[in-house]
């Protein structure tokens, strides 16, 4: 017969197993080769591109991304249609299955960094941030590549 | 006297008909012959060609070589001609600098000789000439760019279905302009002759252009 000081207990104990699993699937998210095109002095907006490799046994959801090195980051995907027009739809969110890789590139999904608070040149390094939908953050640095 | 009749009648009409399968035959190979020497792709067959040619009417746009963008800038060049503006962040960079491998691979080929790039912004608010300047200059020296008054610029994209929408400016001012991104190529005629994709490699724009040329100045 449990006791209800066991139960609550074993019921703890459950609670920081998930817990845990929350940091370790956090640990198993892996950011392949972020960079960020190099533009002119004066740009407003700059593009980001990387590769995301979700290693844990589940899905994990990018609701936003944000930089110290930018007032704005945002994610879209560029989408050109039938009769050849290029617009930029703003993604809310980004979904990752378990084991699969999400891969931002020119002329698809990209991070549209909004307002550099200073010009950047190739090779400058710079921290960017992924907010995801269960409060975990995912924090990276993009490298600034020359044209 | 029917039976004799036929019998004599079947050899001529056998050797009749076995001339003119011979002369059916001289004659498919005569055409054979002819136009395998003077073959060559038909229009259809040459990816990005677009042909009849569209003769551009006169338009005006200051550019950033001080010459402005006219027809008469367009004369005796091949032009790679591509709108967009200095603050897209994705598909104009990547047009620019695919444009600037295509130019490289020309150059190395030999066949860069009169023929130029010209990005025309559709985004005047925000893109001045001198920001044009600076902009082109990062992909590569011999670019040119333009723009003018959103009237005057739609002079020259309708004439090449070339559309654009700006959207709606966020709190901070920031917006996009939703743009037609193919590649026009204009010959030196002013004729818009040809499209290219602005997801496509360099190589291929280089091979295509080289027929396309090839074509266009075959009908002269």
């Amino acid at each position: 017969m449990i006791s209800r000081r066991q139960l609550i207990l074993l019921f703890s104990g459950f609670l920081c197993l998930t817990g845990s699993t929350a940091i370790a699937e956090e640990n198993s998210i892996e950011v392949i080769d972020p960079w960020i095109r190099e533009a002119p002095p004066g740009m407003t907006m700059l593009g980001g591109y990387l590769s995301i490799k979700n290693n844990s046994d589940t899905l994990v959801s990018i609701v936003g991304s944000s930089s110290n090195h930018f007032k704005k980051v945002e994610i879209h995907k560029t989408e050109v249609s039938t009769n050849g027009i290029s617009r930029m739809v703003r993604q809310e969110r980004i979904e990752i299955p378990e084991n699969r890789i999400q891969v931002f590139e020119p002329g698809g999904l990209h991070l549209m960094m909004m307002q550099p608070i200073r010009t950047l040149a190739a090779q400058d390094v710079v921290d960017v941030t992924f907010q995801l939908e269960n409060g975990d953050e995912i924090k990276f640095m993009a490298i600034v590549r020359g044209l | 006297m029917n039976e004799q009749a036929i019998s004599n009648s079947n050899p001529r009409k056998y050797f009749s008909v076995f001339a003119l399968v011979c002369i059916g035959l001289a004659g498919g190979y005569f055409t054979f012959l002819f136009t395998a020497n003077n073959q060559q792709l038909k229009p259809s067959e040459i990816e990005g060609l677009l042909w009849p040619s569209k003769q551009l009417s006169a338009f005006e746009l200051e550019s950033t070589d001080g010459n402005g963008l006219n027809l008469a800038q367009l004369k005796d060049r091949w032009s790679f001609m591509f709108f967009g503006y200095t603050n897209c962040p994705d598909v104009c960079p990547m047009t620019l600098t695919t444009l600037t491998a295509t130019v490289k691979q020309l150059r190395d080929e030999s066949a860069s000789d009169a023929t130029q790039v010209i990005f025309v912004s559709i985004d005047p608010k925000r893109d001045t000439i001198e920001q044009m300047k600076s902009y082109v200059k990062f992909f590569d020296s011999s670019f040119i760019g333009a723009t003018d008054t959103i009237e005057k610029i739609n002079v020259l994209s309708e004439q090449l279905s070339i559309a654009h929408f700006r959207s709606e400016p966020d709190e901070n001012g920031n917006y996009n302009v939703d743009h037609s991104s193919s590649i026009m190529l204009i010959d030196p005629q002013g004729r818009r002759v040809g499209i290219f994709g602005p997801q496509d490699k360099p190589g291929k724009i280089a091979a295509q252009f080289q027929a396309i040329r090839k074509y266009v100045e075959s009908q002269s």
